[in-house]
């Protein structure tokens, strides 16, 4: 594999646990192997930033959290998106189409 | 700030352990979840656990963003200024007891005037929802104020909506075991109202009105109760004498209820005694007198202006047919919650002292302020490392101010103390210092300090703490890191300039405290020597009950003790007295003329002498045309430039119907002739002087209502004493009140003995803390200039160069203090001149007194220090650097 691993955008790392809960609620490191799996690799989750970041997406009242038994029987926090916090995924989603809509066009043009 | 958000930080503040054990927990689950993977992709357990951790980071800075989020790092570094600051006092204990004592006397000085406000203003009293209680009264439409008439009473009672009870009283003086006592005759739904309850037996209740078992009821007041009958706890269905009445004791008020007066209450009687202590007040007399306070409970969600409103216009109904100017025109509703309603009256009363003992608190402060100045610029040192080494400079005054907060914690308990301790002392040195005679009369509500006050101390202490250590901090940690890391810590000049105000806003306080109090003590001292032109030393009043009135004076005709006896409707230096229209003859104008009905004897007891004409003689008791003596003053108003002697004059009679006072005493004077003048002398208060036009009126010595004025022989007290138990003896009950004369002139002067102390020792205590300012300053200054100084001796300056060069900057703060202080003890001065008559708008002496002992102390406390400056060796100070 010869793929460079890039550095995520900053702020981009919140929209990507919000998407990543959607359809389940997950553990941390769930997340961040759900994130490097659909990026085939590309997108690899900083370890550091993870966390600070997920208590921070609690505090903001986006996601929840509560201690369950993980797939292989060990005690693990599990996170998931509140309401408020899928409305913030839709807004923050429309505006990272519209982003890269917008410098892809730039790219294309300029 | 989210519901969320705020959820979290608490758990986490108030379970650290939890929150923290879970992030472990949770960092630790994915690590475990990250070697599981790569075990999975062929690694060995121990390697691939090794990459886990290796891919993870460092653990412990994961943690600490984490932490952060959760927002305890405040917490966490108020802890860690709190643990560095008991550090730094450790290590400068001197300081820290300084500053703590410093404060705390300031806060304790501030919290017992507080205390006092607390307790006459602020604290309700202890009855059932005291905020809707009203005192009640009227004003007529040409402004003069009235209390009410029992038609009044049972008019506004019938079906008054705006009240949930309406109570009436008149309040009565006399004496109870031979001691001063104040009570108040009250209507039997009195105490229903207020839902005060009894400590033993009942409370006056609405049968009461009636005689029971032929003899009627009282209840004592709880301390009168321990005070007067030492706690008798057969007390109820005891029988005592008030005014030689027997009444039936049915029971003792609980305790901390003693009325809703300033002046606690010791008794109450129901409202149909009132003629046994005032004989003259007959409520059902045609006259239709007002004698009644009223005490209104406003009805619910009613306000105070509608029930104004409602009662005006039962006022206006009630008083149809009478001529207009003594119709209602304004209804008084007066909040009858506290002793001294909230108003902003009582707020001005407390004014001037509050201000007084807030300066002495703000000195304190000031002095604190730079005691922490001085000190910041001692650690700029470890200061400058700090924010080296990356402290922001709020962090530092953070630091700093908790230092100041840790300070003023012990400082609160200590102020807490001393005004406990100020007001115990103080009011004990009052009752020690009083005129003994004067003691039963004066009583105070209870003082004890409550939580009111000590929120007061916590929220003084708190502000003081941010003064005194905020704006040092400020000052103090105004260094920039290039310097700091170049080691050059040297002072700016500006921390200099606010130690200089601080120390001039010191002397001004002390000079206007100083110069306040040497302006009291020379009105105290003015009127101590004021020549009120009666004799007061060897004259005893004697207030009887008429019944009595003929036995007490014949009593006192035959005692050995008493020389001559005169009577006066108004004992002079007590009371106001009053005044009466008068026409002259040959004149239509009316002139209003204080009176006041003496006997014949009377300017022979008081000798008052006689400038023209003669005083009263026998004859004149018996003359058909009824005579009168004018005072000086008197004359030269009502005939100027002519002798009043022989001039009659005609006493008007108000308008039939008016309500007020009308003297029916008066109604034999309707035409008089000046018989003689008297001097001038002082009648009512000596702050009045002398010079009041007064007009005397002969009267018979046994008339109804009268005082009598006894000349005794022999030791005044002693015979004062002996006349009361000889009195008491033979007509028990009779006497209502004894005093010299004399002290009521000390009653006058003792007022302004006590502020003269009040401003004194707060001048004094000011004055110390200048002088420990100005003391510090200096030393200061020498010990910052000791090498520009050992320069100047070493190129040849003298020893006096050098005191003038550090003197001369003391004498200008001194002088700009002293300027300031004055300007201000100016306006105070006009605002005590404008309100007692007596005193100078402006008294030199006091000025330049006041001035020149701040004068002469800052001097001192400057040249103490300066004289080290003289000392300093230049070789030994040269070499340092």
């Amino acid at each position: 594999m010869t793929t460079t691993r890039l550095d995520l955008l900053q702020g981009t790392l919140d929209l990507l646990i919000l998407r990543t809960l959607v359809a389940e609620s997950r553990h941390g490191w769930a997340i961040s192997e759900r994130i490097q799996l659909l990026s085939r690799d590309v997108l690899r989750v900083n370890q550091g930033s993870l966390y600070p970041a997920l208590h921070r997406l609690e505090h903001q009242g986006w996601i929840t959290s509560e201690w369950g038994v993980s797939e292989l029987g060990r005690r693990a926090r599990f996170y998931s998106l509140t309401a408020s916090g899928r409305r913030q995924l839709d807004e923050e989603a429309e505006q990272w189409t519209r982003f890269s809509a917008a410098v892809g066009r730039v790219m294309r043009l300029a | 700030m989210k519901w969320s958000d705020v959820v979290l930080r608490v758990r986490a503040l108030f379970a650290p352990r939890r929150a923290e054990q879970e992030l472990s927990e949770e960092l630790e689950f994915h690590i475990e979840m990250q070697a599981r993977k790569h075990e999975a992709a062929g690694a060995d357990p121990h390697q691939a656990r090794a990459l886990a951790r290796r891919e993870f980071g460092n653990l412990d800075l994961v943690k600490e963003d984490a932490r952060d989020v959760r927002g305890l790092r405040p917490v966490e570094e108020i802890a860690q200024d709190v643990r560095y600051a008991l550090r730094a006092f450790r290590r400068a204990p001197t300081f820290a007891l300084s500053v703590v004592l410093t404060i705390g006397l300031g806060i304790g000085l501030t919290a017992s005037v507080f205390t006092i406000f607390n307790a006459y203003v602020l604290r309700p009293f202890d009855v059932r929802d005291p905020h809707s209680l009203y005192s009640l009264q009227w004003m007529d439409r040409v402004g003069r104020i009235h209390d009410f008439s029992l038609a009044d009473y049972s008019t506004l009672r019938r079906d008054n909506p705006a009240f949930a009870g309406l109570a009436a009283f008149h309040t009565v003086s006399t004496r109870l075991n031979g001691v001063a006592a104040n009570g108040d005759a009250v209507t039997g739904d009195f105490f229903g109202m207020l839902g005060v309850q009894p400590a033993l037996g009942r409370m006056l209740v609405p049968d009461d009105a009636g005689p029971v078992d032929g003899s009627p009821v009282i209840v004592l007041s709880h301390s009168a109760w321990r005070n007067r009958f030492g706690g008798d706890s057969n007390i109820v269905g005891r029988r005592i004498l008030l005014r030689g009445y027997p009444y039936q004791v049915v029971g003792v008020a609980r305790a901390g209820f003693e009325g809703l007066f300033k002046k606690p209450r010791d008794f109450w009687v129901p409202l149909g005694m009132l003629p046994r202590f005032e004989e003259s007040a007959d409520l059902s007399a045609p006259s239709r007198p007002e004698l009644l306070s009223l005490l209104g409970r406003l009805a619910p969600n009613t306000s105070e202006l509608q029930a104004a409103t409602a009662t005006l216009s039962k006022m206006q109904t009630q008083g149809a047919g009478r001529p207009d100017s003594s119709l209602a025109a304004h209804v008084f509703l007066i909040s009858r919650a506290s002793p001294l309603p909230r108003s902003l009256k009582s707020y001005l009363v407390f004014t001037p002292i509050a201000v007084a003992f807030a300066l002495v608190l703000l000195l304190a402060c000031a002095n604190v302020a730079n005691m922490m100045l001085a000190r910041g610029l001692a650690r700029q040192r470890e200061l400058g490392v700090r924010l080296a080494l990356g402290a922001s400079r709020a962090r530092l005054v953070r630091q700093l101010v908790t230092e100041s907060m840790l300070l003023a914690l012990p400082a609160v308990a200590l102020g807490f103390a001393i005004a406990w301790l100020a007001i115990g002392v103080g009011v004990r040195a009052m009752f020690a210092t009083l005129p003994a005679d004067l003691a039963p009369f004066v009583r105070l509500v209870p003082l004890q300090p409550d939580a009111r006050v000590l929120l007061f101390t916590f929220g003084t202490a708190f502000a003081s703490a941010l003064f005194f250590g905020l704006a040092p901090s400020l000052q103090t940690t105004k260094l920039s890191v290039v310097q700091a890391t170049r080691g050059n810590f040297g002072a700016e000049r500006s921390p200099t300039r606010l130690r200089n105000a601080l120390v001039v806003a010191q002397v001004t306080v002390s000079t206007l405290l100083l110069i306040v109090a040497a302006i009291l003590l020379r009105e105290a001292g003015r009127l101590g020597r004021t020549d009120i032109g009666i004799r007061t030393r060897d004259v005893v009043s004697i207030e009887t009950v008429d019944r009595s009135r003929a036995a007490v004076l014949a009593r006192l005709r035959q005692s050995a003790l008493v020389d001559v006896v005169a009577a006066a409707a108004t004992l002079p230096l007590d009371a106001h007295f009053p005044t009466v229209a008068v026409v002259r003859s040959g004149d239509s104008s009316v002139v209003d003329v204080a009176y006041n009905r003496v006997s014949s004897s009377y300017f022979d007891v008081l000798t008052i002498g006689i400038a023209g004409g003669r005083e009263f003689s026998p004859q004149d008791e018996h003359s058909a045309t009824p005579a009168v003596v004018v005072s000086e003053t008197a004359a030269r108003q009502l005939w100027p430039g002519a002798s009043p002697l022989g001039q009659t004059i005609h006493l008007q009679r108000r308008e039939a119907g008016v309500r007020g006072a009308d003297d029916s005493s008066l109604r034999q004077f309707q035409n008089a002739r000046v018989v003689g003048i008297a001097r001038n002398v002082v009648t009512q208060s000596l702050e009045n002087g002398s010079d009041r036009a007064v007009m005397y009126l002969l009267t018979n010595a046994d008339s109804s209502g009268c005082c009598f004025l006894a000349k005794v022989r022999g030791d005044p007290a002693l015979a004062k004493r002996t006349l009361d138990d000889d009195l008491e003896r033979t007509t028990p009950g009779a006497v209502s009140r004894i005093d010299r004369l004399e002290t009521f002139v000390a009653g006058g002067v003792y007022p302004y003995r006590v502020a003269y102390w009040v401003s004194l020792s707060l001048g004094i205590l000011a004055l110390c803390l200048t002088l420990a300012g100005v003391y510090g300053v200096v030393s200061y200054v020498v010990g910052q200039r000791t090498r520009e100084i050992g320069i100047r001796l070493a190129l040849g300056a003298t020893t006096r160069d050098v005191l003038k060069l550090v003197l001369s900057q003391s004498v200008r703060h001194a002088f700009s203090g002293i300027a300031i202080g004055g300007i201000l003890a100016m306006g105070v001065a006009r605002v005590l001149a404008s309100s007692i008559q007596s005193m100078p708008a402006f008294d030199l002496v006091a000025f330049v007194g006041g001035s020149l002992c701040v004068l002469a102390a800052c001097m001192g406390a400057a040249f103490v220090p300066s004289r080290a400056a003289t000392t300093i060796d230049p070789t030994t100070t040269l070499r340092q650097e």
